[in-house]
């Protein structure tokens, strides 16, 4: 019998085990966390870095449940936005965490304006449809519908099918990463723009000022992170301790001194469309050369390129596409999401880790990391390292316990160590710390 | 005029651009570049674009008419304006972010 009080110790000594934690009180680790604490691993052991040892995978793939306290429910994501719809030859997961998603449905199933949408309606109104070009619709449209991967398998619709397995950092421009080698600590830490919002963007910045970097997380004044409105303490862990400058985007006195902070940073995160900086004139290839040692982070759902870098894709969505909805299926018997956003955090810890090693290394990189293609490749080394039955039977005992309200039973919480700033509290200070006084 | 319903897609007969409508119904005359704009399947020969209706239309931006009975998606860009009626639609602000995801 295993006592209350080393139930923490218990998770923390089992935590590279993914079939373990079935003693009772015990941590039973979600999908993917084994993969992610070899990522952690890889991630701690570069100069500099030592502080990401003190993370655990499970603790940050269900760190926004530990926040929240939210219960599970089957075929629905922790958020409550995103569900699973039958087509009449496959099955979707449909994401509508705003409101204005809920304002195009009318748009994207073609159906009468008047009456308002619920999840009946939407279910009634998928049924009878074909998926591939209800997931074309969505991506027109921008919201975010994946189709579970048996779907479309074959279907032969590139950019939706052919997730990359291999590398979940891609450089776009640049270097291969694997060519940084002997490093050694920098003199000073890198100057980070942090640009994106919700949660895989604000974890890489997160985890970089955990290195040390200096973090200034960049809001529009119009558009500040959606994340504030959410849970608070949440925000706090992702947002301690990152310098807060909020610009209006649309006056072109703000654009240039946001251009200008741009022109400032060693490191870049952003996690927009790519057409999106690009009308704002701001343009990750070009900066990249614009000077040595810098390194452009572009998050997105499905790339840079081609019909992907059009779509939009949230956590839960991602992770739909790059299978691990039909990993839940083999294990549970039915669709279910493999944990909170999943894609989410497996893509900031990858984020980060690029981004450092870049900097490590010398910079000038464009890196492309999509939530679908990260949450893929993190599936294919899971699958690697402890093989589909041992993957599928871990994946089962961690939905029970979700079932049973434990899906985060004995993870700790972790605690902010600094303190988070409102949005633009810090905005004249780093303009006159970066440009000096006016 | 075209009959309106959420879904439909049209193309302009002048330029690249193309929408869906998000919001409307009945019937409306929607132009791009002044001409009027044709279903994905129609084909339009010599249409003469309107000089002062080219200040262009950006992809992913929610147009709308004045009183906002009308919306549409610009789905891909172009170099026309969108009106309906005669009347020029205008950008809907940006989606909000969710509070989560």
């Amino acid at each position: 019998m295993v006592r209350l009080n080393s139930v923490s110790a218990v998770g923390v000594r089992e935590r590279r085990v993914d079939g373990a934690g079935s003693h009772f009180g015990a941590h039973v680790p979600p999908p993917l966390s084994t993969a992610l604490n070899v990522l952690l691993a890889e991630f701690a052991s570069l100069p500099g870095a030592a502080s990401i040892a003190a993370l655990e995978g499970a603790q940050l793939l269900l760190e926004r449940m530990l926040c929240t306290g939210g219960p599970w429910r089957d075929g629905c994501s922790p958020s409550g936005a995103c569900r699973f719809v039958a087509t009449a030859d496959g099955m979707l997961a449909v994401n509508l965490p705003r409101h204005s998603d809920w304002e195009l449905l009318a748009a994207w199933l073609e159906a009468d304006a008047d009456g308002t949408w619920s999840w009946p309606r939407l279910n009634q109104a998928v049924r009878e449809r074909a998926t591939q070009s209800l997931v074309e619709r969505a991506r027109l449209l921008g919201l975010a519908v994946a189709a579970t991967r048996n779907a479309l398998e074959g279907c032969g619709h590139s950019g939706i099918c052919s997730l990359s397995m291999a590398h979940p950092s891609i450089v776009v421009d640049g270097d291969p990463l694997g060519d940084c080698r002997n490093l050694k600590p920098k003199p000073g830490p890198p100057l980070v723009l942090d640009l994106s919002a919700l949660w895989a963007g604000p974890l890489c910045g997160h985890l970089l000022w955990l290195c040390g970097g200096r973090v200034i997380k960049v809001e529009s004044t119009e558009r500040p992170d959606g994340a504030r409105f959410g849970n608070a303490d949440f925000h706090a862990l992702l947002n301690q301790g990152k310098r807060s400058v909020a610009l209006d985007f649309g006056a072109p006195g703000d654009l240039a001194l946001l251009r200008g902070l741009v022109e400032k940073a060693d490191i870049v995160i952003e996690s927009s469309r790519p057409r999106a900086l690009r009308q704002l004139g701001i343009k990750a290839e070009e900066w990249v050369r614009r000077r040595a040692g810098r390194t452009w982070i572009s998050i997105t759902g499905y790339g840079r390129d081609g019909v992907g870098a059009d779509r939009i894709a949230f956590g839960d969505d991602a992770g739909v596409a790059a299978g691990l909805a039909d990993l839940m299926r083999a294990a549970t018997g039915t669709y279910q999401f493999a944990g909170d956003a999943i894609a989410d955090p497996l893509t900031g810890v990858e984020a980060a880790r690029a981004a450092w090693l870049s900097w490590l290394g010398g910079g000038s990189r464009l890196i492309s990391l999509s939530l679908a293609g990260v949450a893929g490749s993190m599936l294919a080394r899971q699958i690697d390292e402890s093989g589909s039955d041992a993957l599928i039977g871990s994946a089962r005992r961690w939905w029970r316990a979700a079932r049973l309200g434990r899906a985060t039973e004995g993870l700790e919480r972790r605690a902010p160590s600094a303190p988070v700033s409102d949005s633009g509290a810090d905005t004249v200070a780093v303009l006159q710390e970066l440009n000096g006084p006016c | 005029m075209t009959a309106l319903k959420p879904g439909l897609r049209l193309k302009s007969g002048v330029c690249t651009a193309e929408v869906m409508i998000v919001k409307g119904a009945g019937e409306a005359s929607l132009t791009c570049g002044g001409v009027p704009m044709l279903g994905l399947d129609e084909s339009v020969d010599g249409a003469q674009a309107v000089a002062a209706e080219m200040n262009g239309c950006q992809v992913g931006k929610r147009y709308v008419n004045d009183d906002q009975s009308l919306e549409v998606l610009c789905i891909k860009p172009g170099e026309g304006s969108l009106a309906a009626g005669g009347a020029p639609l205008a950008v809907k602000q940006a989606k909000k972010l969710p509070s989560s995801d």
